[in-house]
């Protein structure tokens, strides 16, 4: 296996492993905002790595490229979603509709 | 030739028709018309899933063919105009039956 | 070209499962649709794997994205009936029904072993037609000019859909038939908060929607993408800028509104008309410009799209001033 190879194959393992840290806090946390924090933190770590990890592997240019992006955009809509759902948890009381 | 047990066809064909069972089981199951929106397009994935799968078993050269295909990506446009038009029958027949607003 | 499983495929499909079982299964509302949206992004990660890049585009701008948001706009203004039936739920009606379910899926997956591999006579007849069909890609040639007649029809139902679905909520007015025109906005405004968050995420996404589904129909010609997915993009840009508006600008019954709307319907009938009266059959496209009248269709089709997913998220919204 190939220097870079390596490099990519440790960078998708270690961004599995940082998602896999997140979804246990998911499960185990009890609370929404502990829950928001675990998650953004490790799922951004975690996405950039495995983006890292594909670059490496791209063909080309473009699609190296493309990546990159995909992870810039997943981050402004983590960033975005994880501060809507904050909010409407402190501001709002929780409806349980059990349909 | 009948299928043998590792080909994709196989297994996204099962996998639709769980889809399709598991949509009957919910949309016989919930009363809720919510609830029946779901399972309706749960429903209707598992036929999608089904199809698919036999368009990747007819495939020739790199891509599968081309007719299912067309006719799955039909099928999601008309599901979603269908799921919409009935979240809105849904929503103001509440509205008459119960006689509260929005 | 893969022909055999992997344990990726393995891993998908059991998520698939899980996450249809949760949405369909779940206590709360709101998770199950959640877990709705979840399924459908898988589902789009299945069709990669079935090879099938088109409806895969498909599946998650339209199936997973948009249906997604007119759930979760939906799912909060539904309530549990006062006099739920607590009949379906007793154990031996829940075991015959489960049993029924178990039946008819037994059948349909004992059915996928009778299923010959004849060979589909379709896919040669396309590969020798592909040159003078006007499009280098497959599935776009089969949507737009071997079935055409069911794109047609399909734009159609998004016609009939859109339109049922702002009669439906044009017609709903709570106040008293005395008031009725004192709570109508006369003329909708779009009030962008500009320090909001959805606000923040629309002014960077905007732009590039907009690019990416023009790019996407442009791609159409000679790779997957098309009509759909680019009409699918521009209304998600749309439905952005409704979101951080917090009020529907549209003006859901004028003039403009109706006939752009009705622009991908028309342009198809008119295309027939003009080919039938060319001597043709209907939508017999002439072999030197099929190229162009497939992008002309499309263009018109796209408008058409995002016009119509933007009216349906507008009239999921609730009536009047917002709550």
């Amino acid at each position: 296996m190939s220097g870079m190879d390596a490099v990519s194959s440790s960078a998708l393992i270690l961004g599995g492993f940082f998602f896999l840290a997140g979804t246990v806090g998911l499960l185990r946390f009890r609370d929404v905002h502990s829950r928001l924090h675990a998650l953004s933190k490790t799922d951004n770590l975690g996405l950039g790595l495995i983006s890292a990890g594909l670059i490496l592997r791209a063909g080309s240019f473009p699609a190296g490229a493309k990546i990159l992006i995909i992870w810039l955009l997943a981050l402004l809509a983590s960033a975005v979603t994880c501060y809507v759902i904050a909010e409407w948890e402190t501001n709002h009381e929780r409806q349980d509709r059990n349909l | 030739m009948i299928a043998e047990l590792s080909s994709p066809f196989l297994l996204y064909g099962a996998v639709g028709c769980l889809l399709i069972g598991m949509g009957l089981y919910s949309l016989a199951l919930h009363t809720h018309v919510y609830r029946r929106i779901l399972a309706w397009n749960a429903l209707g994935g598992g036929v999608f899933l089904f199809l698919g799968a036999i368009a990747k078993r007819n495939a020739y050269g790199g891509s599968s063919d081309p007719l299912p295909q067309a006719l799955v990506i039909t099928g999601i446009v008309v599901s979603v105009s269908a799921t919409a038009l009935a979240l809105a029958i849904a929503r103001r027949l509440q509205t008459e039956e119960r006689g509260n607003g929005a | 070209m893969r022909d055999r499983i992997e344990i990726y495929d393995v891993l998908l499909v059991v998520t698939l499962i899980g996450a249809a079982w949760r949405a369909l299964f779940g206590k709360d509302a709101f998770s199950a649709t959640v877990f709705f949206i979840v399924y459908g992004l898988l589902m789009a990660m299945a069709w990669v794997q079935l090879d099938a890049i088109d409806v895969a585009l498909a599946e998650a701008c339209v199936g997973a994205g948009l249906t997604g948001a007119l759930l979760i706009g939906a799912v909060r203004q539904f309530e549990r009936a006062p006099g739920a039936r607590a009949l379906r739920r007793t154990m031996g009606l829940r075991a015959s029904i489960g049993a029924l379910s178990l039946l008819a899926l037994a059948g349909l997956t004992a059915s996928l072993f009778e299923i010959e591999n004849r060979r589909s006579p379709v896919p040669p007849l396309v590969e020798r037609s592909l040159g003078d069909s006007g499009s280098a890609h497959p599935v776009t040639a089969m949507l737009l000019n071997f079935r055409a007649f069911d794109t047609w029809l399909e734009i159609g139902v998004l016609l009939i859909a859109s339109l049922a679905a702002i009669s439906i909520h044009r017609l709903y007015d709570p106040s008293p038939i005395e008031g009725r025109a004192s709570t109508a906005p006369t003329r909708p405004r779009l009030q962008i908060q500009s320090q909001t968050q959805p606000w923040i995420m629309a002014r960077t996404l905007l732009p590039l929607l907009i690019l990416v589904g023009g790019a996407m129909l442009w791609f159409g010609s000679h790779a997957p993408g098309g009509a759909f997915q680019s009409g699918a993009l521009i209304g998600a840009a749309g439905i952005l800028l409704q979101i951080a508006g917090g009020r529907s600008a549209l003006r859901l019954s004028s003039l403009r509104t109706r006939s752009l709307l009705s622009l991908g319907f028309s342009s198809f009938w008119l295309m027939a008309a003009g080919a039938l009266l060319a001597g043709g059959r209907i939508l017999e496209y002439p072999p030197a410009s099929a190229g162009a009248a497939i992008l002309a269709l499309e263009a018109a089709a796209t408008l058409s799209i995002a016009l119509t997913l933007n009216v349906m998220y507008a009239c999921s919204r609730p009536w009047g001033p917002e709550p």
